[in-house]
């Protein structure tokens, strides 16, 4: 029996059926097939993944306690928009501490962790621009209602 | 004759080294997406960052203007609180805009690359922690002042 490799131990950089050592010689390893589902991240990587997860989650948090601001303020637009964006951060947040404290299945978790990401920065950028484009028009009128009003 | 096998040892350095991922087609294509939108926010936030930091600014240039004319009491402070909390909220944008803009790059290396996946992955993730980071320190800082101008105001009452 390999040493290095006894049944059932994790390998978490090796394929899933490792090649184990015969009595007198050693049975080369298969080539692993698709890496991309299997991968286990390592304690340095966990570490990284796991601190981006920590503050996506306290991203989120801070977006819920604005939400409720907005609230306070009777803004049920802005508190809808800060909810959404703040759901988005705090499942990606979930997700990337679940990376970390599962395993087997690292790399589903973080597409869903990254999926979410995504959604949270659409949401952003659509209200931002939208809020941007509604700013400037307001700025637009508001100096032709000057001009108008000046030259009465 | 010996009858115990020398145990087995594999080549050296083999078995620690970490396998290179490749992510799918199907993987790249969720993250080249996120890759987009990261790198889109970035550019978005710091072009409004900067236009809201610019604006701030001027109203706080524009408010010592009209407060220099005031008599010097309490009540002048508390629009410099309100002020002054809005600076963090203006500035926070153009602080996270880079850092998303280069985990979006860093992502979609991601996608464009072979043999480098998890490097990039790293990398986008730690400039994406640094960017929420930012952005927590920064909304604190805010509601901070935002919650002591409040109080100061609520005093001068």
């Amino acid at each position: 029996m390999n040493p290095y490799t006894p049944p059932g131990a994790p390998r978490p950089y090796g394929p899933p059926h490792y090649g184990h050592a015969g009595a007198y010689g050693w049975q080369a390893p298969a080539p692993w097939p698709y890496a991309g589902t299997h991968y286990e991240f390592g304690p340095a990587e966990n570490a990284v993944i796991g601190s981006a997860g920590t503050w996506a989650r306290f991203l989120g948090i801070m977006r819920f306690v604005e939400a409720g601001l907005a609230l306070l303020n009777i803004n049920l637009i802005a508190a809808g928009i800060a909810v959404a964006v703040g759901l988005g951060f705090f499942h990606a947040g979930r997700s990337l501490d679940a990376v970390v404290k599962t395993e087997g299945h690292d790399v589903p978790h973080l597409m869903t962790a990254i999926e979410h990401l995504g959604g949270a920065l659409r949401t952003r950028t659509v209200v931002t621009a939208v809020a941007a484009a509604l700013a400037l028009l307001l700025g637009v009128l508001f100096v032709i209602v000057l001009v108008l009003t000046a030259y009465r | 004759v010996n009858v115990h096998p020398a145990p087995y040892f594999p080549p050296a350095g083999y078995y620690p080294t970490p396998v290179a991922v490749e992510f799918s087609p199907a993987e790249n294509a969720v993250i080249g997406k996120t890759a987009r939108r990261a790198r889109i926010w970035g550019i978005v936030a710091t072009v409004i960052g900067a236009v809201s930091t610019l604006g701030v600014v001027a109203l706080v240039v524009g408010m010592e203007l009209v407060l220099a004319e005031m008599p010097r009491g309490f009540a002048s402070i508390v629009p410099r609180f309100a002020l002054a909390a809005l600076i963090p909220s203006a500035l926070v944008h153009l602080a996270a805009g880079p850092f998303y803009l280069r985990a979006g790059a860093a992502l979609q290396g991601v996608v464009d690359t072979q043999g480098d996946d998890l490097r990039y992955l790293m990398a986008a993730l730690a400039r994406m922690r640094l960017a929420f980071q930012i952005e927590v320190v920064m909304t604190l800082l805010s509601l901070g002042l935002g919650i002591a101008s409040a109080l100061v105001a609520w005093g001068a009452r």
